[in-house]
């Protein structure tokens, strides 16, 4: 019966190993992130649709805000990563080419995570400038401690 | 040795009759059904969003580029060729939303019998195209 020499069963040593090691794992974080994505995407929906035909700087200061960066950020992260389950299937159905299939399969692995990478640092540095120019607006302190010197007091 | 000689003919044989053999139920030869088609339109509609995002993408980095590069993309999207692409994206979100939502009810075990199947297939269809309408209306009924 056991061909290995070995006391344990063929199920025993199969258990817990589930698909290539992974069980469940894809299929769970498919449906997680879809979640995610379909409670994320009515907000960054409704920013993107306000977005619509204004120009750079209006454009600038409405994604510039830090609820508006944030909420395009979390969203474009969580449909990054749904995403890259999702070609990953496409790739293993249709591709049979070994070589074409592990270099897609690969970059498919990368690729997502460094868009998301350059999404956030996009919306960081808008979300800085705009910061800045509202900074610019604020009054120096240098007019501030003139006019206290006017009054006298510190 | 006459017998492995027999055997290897017989095997290129099979090989070669494997090779004419049909394999699997190919698309060509299907009828087209409500959920073979939600099915397909899933998995083209999840590929066309991967596009879409990418373009998404380039539009937040256009804004942090500044003026010259913000206006191109902008008057790209206020086109008629924009216009239809955006249309586009925006009906293969509805429906794989729509899809993914009747995904996520299958998996908790509802909607399998072949009549709810197939409703819950034109459901999402329809709803996708309706979706898609109600908010590009100012386009079409202005």
């Amino acid at each position: 019966m056991d061909m290995h020499g070995s006391l344990r069963t063929n199920l025993g040593r199969v258990r817990g190993l589930g698909a290539a090691g992974h069980g469940s794992d894809h299929f769970l974080k498919q449906r997680v992130s879809a979640i995610a994505v379909l409670l994320l995407a009515p907000f960054a929906g409704y920013v993107l649709a306000s977005a619509v035909g204004m120009d750079h700087s209006r454009a600038q200061a409405w994604v510039g805000q830090p609820v508006n960066a944030g909420l395009l950020f979390a969203f474009l992260a969580a449909a990054f990563f749904h995403l890259r389950l999702g070609v990953q299937v496409v790739v293993e159905d249709y591709i049979s080419g070994k070589a074409a299939r592990m270099l897609l399969l690969g970059l498919n692995q990368f690729l997502w995570l460094g868009l998301s990478l350059v999404a956030a640092l996009a919306l960081f540095l808008v979300a800085a400038r705009e910061d800045r120019a509202h900074t610019a607006e604020i009054p120096p302190p240098a007019s501030d401690r003139a006019s206290s010197d006017q009054t006298g007091s510190v | 040795m006459s017998q492995s000689v027999a055997s290897g003919k017989k095997q290129a044989k099979q090989a070669k009759q494997a090779a004419h053999r049909p394999t699997s139920p190919h698309l060509e030869i299907w009828r087209w059904h409500p959920t073979m088609a939600v099915s397909i339109f899933h998995r083209a509609s999840g590929m066309a969003l991967a596009g879409a995002l990418i373009g998404l993408l380039v539009w937040i980095i256009a804004v942090l580029a500044g003026d010259p590069h913000y206006s191109i993309v902008n008057e790209l999207i206020g086109g008629i060729a924009g216009k239809v692409i955006l249309f586009l994206a925006t009906l293969a979100f509805f429906f794989h939303a729509a899809n993914g939502i009747r995904h996520l009810v299958w998996d908790m075990g509802f909607g399998f019998a072949p009549k709810t199947a197939n409703g819950s297939a034109w459901f999402v269809m329809i709803i996708a195209v309706c979706a898609n309408l109600v908010l590009w209306r100012d386009w079409f009924f202005y």
